[in-house]
């Protein structure tokens, strides 16, 4: 990627508009070459409450990949429901994570694992003024999207379905609106990509990056998948620099043999 | 640990009833429970306790302490 194109978050520069979540792999090697692979350069860690028990390595390796490749770390609030919840661990993830950046998860819907935007927006509030860089998961609601902004969070993370279905972009119109209506906003779209060609496309309608994880960890070869997606959000990010066609109704003649066939052999 | 009753309080860790001396501060639980301080996040009563507010937080009866660990996630 060329170096004047870097993702920017908060002013400091990615050198990956791929964002690559840990859970979920099989073994803690795997992981590590899956981060390998992605070139990732912000990956997504938890926090788990307990007491007992090890996690057989995985963080630790996420960690190791994570320092050898300079990529930053994105501790998020998986499982809260409440502003209040959300602003506790946020705090607990800046202590153990030693970063202020968070991936501010509040779920409204235990089904569909959709954002509550009451209380994402108000825990946003909260962490802006506590000095966190908030990264918020949400929906390409515009309004909510601007109260988001106004509230101080560096980006916006809006889902492209609900988290680990793989169904992509599944609301085109809304995520097109949400780009043209916010122009100078920097957008990641979070969750539901299951394919390469649909992280691409995020990234051919303007979108700034794409944050997956299942779509790498539940692949057959997720360490091969890493890269593809690497490859993916790079053609998707020179499509959109380069400037896609615009779409047509009607067939338009590619081949420029001035609207005359040759008729050969018309004996009439 | 104390076994004198009248110097005991209990408290919840995790949600398991625990018991312990009165006048034990979360630093000492955690000492207690053979974990790296720099290893875990606490909290008492829903709200974070900064780790270097650990040693002069005394736990009360009742109090409802949670520990938290970094693990992958999405």
């Amino acid at each position: 990627m060329a170096h004047h194109d870097l993702l920017s978050i908060a002013g400091v520069p990615l050198g990956s508009r791929l964002l690559l979540g840990t859970a979920g792999y099989a073994s803690p090697a795997l992981l590590g070459e899956a981060i390998r692979a992605s070139g990732s350069q912000l990956l997504t860690l938890g926090l788990k409450r307990s007491v007992q028990g090890g996690d057989n390595g995985f963080v630790e390796l996420a960690l190791q990949a994570a320092r050898a490749q300079g990529a930053r770390l994105l501790p998020n609030t998986a499982g809260c429901h409440t502003a209040r919840e959300a602003i506790q661990l946020a705090c607990m993830a800046r202590e153990l994570y030693g970063t202020a950046w968070i991936k501010l998860e509040v779920i409204g819907d235990a089904h569909t694992l959709q954002p509550d935007p009451f209380e994402l927006l108000e825990a946003a509030r909260s962490l802006v003024k506590l000095g966190f860089t908030v990264l918020p998961y949400c929906t390409e609601d515009l309004v909510l999207c601007r109260r988001l902004l106004d509230a101080g969070c560096a980006v916006l993370m809006p889902w492209g379905a609900p988290i680990g279905s793989g169904q992509g972009l599944i609301n085109l119109p809304g995520l097109r609106t949400l780009r043209e209506r916010l122009p100078d906003a920097t957008l990641i779209i979070d969750a539901g990509l299951g394919a390469p060609s649909q992280a691409a496309q995020a990234l051919e309608l303007g979108f700034d990056a794409v944050l997956l994880n299942s779509a790498v960890a539940q692949a057959r070869d997720p360490v091969a998948m890493a890269g593809a997606f690497a490859d993916a959000v790079r053609a998707g990010r020179a499509a959109y620099r380069a400037g896609l066609m615009a779409p047509q109704d009607f067939a338009r003649a590619s081949t420029p043999v001035s609207g005359h066939p040759y008729l050969l052999g018309d004996a009439r | 640990m104390n076994t004198s009753n009248d110097k005991l309080i209990e408290i919840r860790l995790d949600e398991a009833p625990l018991r312990l001396g009165a006048g034990t501060t979360l630093a000492g639980l955690i000492t207690q429970l053979g974990r790296e301080p720099t290893a875990v996040a606490t909290a008492r009563n829903g709200e974070f306790v900064p780790r270097e507010a650990r040693h002069h937080t005394v736990l009360r009866q009742g109090d409802q302490v949670l520990l938290f660990k970094p693990i992958v996630g999405g």
